[in-house]
């Protein structure tokens, strides 16, 4: 901030606060009695008990790891390269039902299946730019 | 375990910075009272996380301030779209306020000041109200806005001159 807007930013930062509307805290007390009656399924994720939230990490993971079965399983049909990165991929669901079985933390789990996608997508590629530019 | 007791105090005690965030950036009085009612539903969902966190103020204050980025974005769409058709010299706020007496007193002043940011146009008063009050600097106002830097400061230092004639302080 230069010099010459000093003097208007102190006069700005010395402005008082404006006093809330009267009604404003019974509105959010409202509001938040209201949120306090959905049932547990329509709140934030995060406010979930913890064992739905576990099973809930693990149907997404294993619907990402059928997800990737399926797309390479397309892909492969024109491009043989992608047997590693499909063999790979179908590794995914069974490690996320060992994680499940080892009762690993659902958002470790998670975290490792997303990663390891992503690298089993990565090598496939690699390897398709590779044998393409053989 | 949140108590609704220890939860109601939270909302005392905040509720006039959340309410004059969002009236600062809104311009609106009905559409801050929505926002501010929307940021404390928020604390609520994390309140047992945040009330024992080294700044709640803080935390409440940056809810409330990208709520109603997000709010300004969504409802007049795009930023960039919104401030380019609207006028950008601010000059019907200058015509709404009287010149000011030579012999103001501070506090009328202060509330000429606090009525005449309410009134700049919003592509002036958002990222005016960023740099000075939330003190972002112009790059971080550039990207939450989704502008150019140019841009930004442009719109900053013309809301600055509009505020300066209305305080009758040019050399402000």
């Amino acid at each position: 901030m230069s010099e010459r807007d000093l003097p208007l930013h102190r006069l700005l930062k010395s402005l008082p606060q404006r006093k809330a509307p009267g009604g404003l805290k019974l509105r959010v007390m409202a509001a938040v009695a209201a949120e306090q009656a959905k049932p547990w399924w329509r709140k934030m994720w995060w406010t979930w008990p913890a064992p739905a939230r576990m099973v809930f990490a693990l149907v997404i993971a294993g619907l990402a790891a059928l997800a990737l079965q399926a797309g390479l399983g397309i892909v492969e049909s024109f491009q043989p390269g992608f047997s590693t990165a499909r063999t790979m991929g179908s590794s995914l669901w069974f490690l996320s039902q060992t994680l499940w079985r080892l009762g690993g933390q659902p958002l470790q789990a998670l975290i490792v299946i997303m990663t390891v996608s992503c690298a089993a997508f990565a090598t496939g590629l690699a390897r398709l730019a590779l044998t393409s530019h053989a | 375990m949140t108590t609704s007791m220890d939860f109601e105090a939270f909302v005392r005690e905040h509720q006039d910075m959340v309410y004059t965030t969002a009236l600062r950036l809104l311009g609106r009085e009905a559409e801050a009272e929505d926002m501010a009612s929307e940021a404390f539903v928020r604390a609520f969902e994390r309140f047992d996380d945040i009330k024992d966190g080294a700044s709640p103020g803080g935390w409440l204050r940056t809810v409330t301030t990208n709520l109603c980025l997000n709010h300004l974005q969504r409802h007049r769409g795009r930023w960039r779209l919104f401030s380019e058709l609207e006028s950008e010299d601010g000059g019907a706020v200058e015509e709404t306020f009287a010149a000011p007496a030579p012999a103001q007193d501070g506090e009328d002043r202060l509330a000429l000041l606090d009525e005449a940011l309410l009134k700049l146009p919003e592509a002036q008063r958002v990222p005016l109200v960023l740099f000075h009050f939330e003190e972002l600097p112009y790059e971080d106002i550039a990207r939450k806005l989704g502008v150019s830097l140019g841009k930004v400061k442009t719109d900053i230092h013309r809301g600055r001159g509009v505020l300066r004639k209305i305080v009758g302080e040019e050399d402000l």
